[in-house]
């Protein structure tokens, strides 16, 4: 059955269509819960609300782009629904204190679980950030107006995401150097 | 050789492309939640469709409100007992007793009631024959409607009962009810309506003619 099959049975909630949908794409966009949840329960809950919306707003769909990239962004909203009605004051770090943050590309030769927990393990706005705009390539300026931040605080987190990244990696493994570049 | 890399650079390269199953049960969970919103849609339809015609209704009853009182005129048939009998051979000193009865029915089972009742109204009549006679005679108020409940009849019927001396030597009815509604219900029989007619003959046994001729 191709896609658009799919997606028209779907939009007559057509539940076998449904279940179809959800098996070809729940592995992608449950990686995507993954990166921007706390851990794999809100994880799941996450993916769980992100499909609801999709069966929901399937037939708005408008064949303009890609449709995995579609449910993906639906993915994303509603983590970022989620971590908006538990918002929590974020520090802004200044300008003058962002810094690259390298590592030692053999140091995070991690199994997958453990790179995820180390992404779920930062604080929410920075975990947020780090993954829009690293991962998923959004700019600060949308980061921005999509958790209502400024563009400097968006910046700064995603400095600061960084840093407390390699800082984990190395915790992990306190017998190997890293770097810092200005 | 200088291996560092930017972390951000290093993390996007390890999950670019990864994907990871989630729990076996998170489709049933979906399932139940899509079922619940179908339900739930479904309600809210009915629920509007309920709301807007009985708001249609309420609309149409505040507009014309006559129109369910012209159908309640309409099933109100007014239904007229009347007693009539063959006075042929009847003897001066014989009184003969007639009852008249009007209903007025509100429902379509009236024939049926009616029939029942004017049954059972010549079964009490057979039975209390001299009770019946001797109360007429001597009550100031011959009239009197009696207003024991019949088990045959409900609420929505309405019993008049008229009481009529009739001798048979003059041939002259003597009215002792409101003269108009006899009047009414004897027109009603000239003019051949067609109304339920019950007869109800009263012959008085012949020993108790005799006590009458012996009073007269």
């Amino acid at each position: 059955m191709t896609i658009e099959d799919l997606i028209n049975k779907c939009i007559k909630n057509d539940r076998k269509a449904q279940g179809e949908l959800f098996r070809r794409y729940k592995d992608v966009l449950y990686l995507t819960s993954l990166k921007y949840c706390r851990n794999q329960e809100e994880a799941e809950d996450n993916l769980h609300d992100a499909f609801m919306v999709i069966f929901q707003k399937i037939g708005t769909f408008k064949n303009l782009g890609s449709f995995e990239g579609w449910m993906k962004r639906i993915t994303i909203f509603k983590a970022i629904d989620t971590y908006k009605a538990k918002k929590t004051i974020a520090v802004e770090i200044k300008d003058d204190l962002l810094e690259d943050v390298t590592i030692d590309e053999a140091l995070c030769d991690l199994p997958l679980d453990d790179l995820l927990r180390l992404i779920q393990e930062l604080p929410d706005q920075y975990r947020l950030v780090f993954n829009l705009y690293q991962l998923d390539d959004y700019s600060h300026k949308e980061i921005a107006g999509m958790l209502d931040i400024s563009e400097n605080t968006s910046k700064s987190n995603y400095h600061r995401a960084k840093q407390l990244l390699r800082k984990k990696i190395l915790d992990k493994k306190p017998h190997l150097n890293y770097k810092t570049k200005n | 050789m200088d291996s560092n890399k930017d972390i951000g650079t290093v993390f996007k390269q390890k999950l670019e492309g990864a994907t990871k199953e989630p729990n076996a049960k998170l489709w049933d969970k979906i399932e139940v939640s899509l079922d619940k919103r179908d339900r739930k849609k479904r309600g809210f339809f009915f629920f509007w469709v309920g709301s807007g015609t009985a708001t249609m209704i309420l609309v149409l009853l505040y507009l014309n409100p006559s129109i369910f009182k012209k159908e309640n005129k309409d099933q109100k048939i007014p239904i007229t007992e009347i007693a009539s009998e063959n006075m042929e051979g009847a003897s001066t000193s014989e009184f003969k007793t007639k009852k008249n009865n009007t209903f007025i029915v509100n429902d379509s089972v009236a024939g049926e009631r009616i029939s029942e009742f004017e049954q059972n109204q010549l079964n009490d009549l057979n039975l209390s024959e001299e009770n019946s006679l001797t109360s007429q005679r001597s009550s100031p108020h011959p009239n009197k409607v009696n207003k024991e409940k019949d088990p045959f009849m409900d609420d929505s019927v309405t019993i008049k009962t008229t009481y009529h001396y009739y001798n048979g030597d003059t041939k002259q009815m003597l009215e002792t009810t409101d003269k108009s509604v006899i009047d009414s219900l004897l027109e009603r029989t000239n003019s051949n309506i067609d109304s339920l007619k019950v007869v109800e003959t009263k012959i008085l046994n012949p020993r108790k003619r005799d006590s009458l001729d012996q009073s007269n």
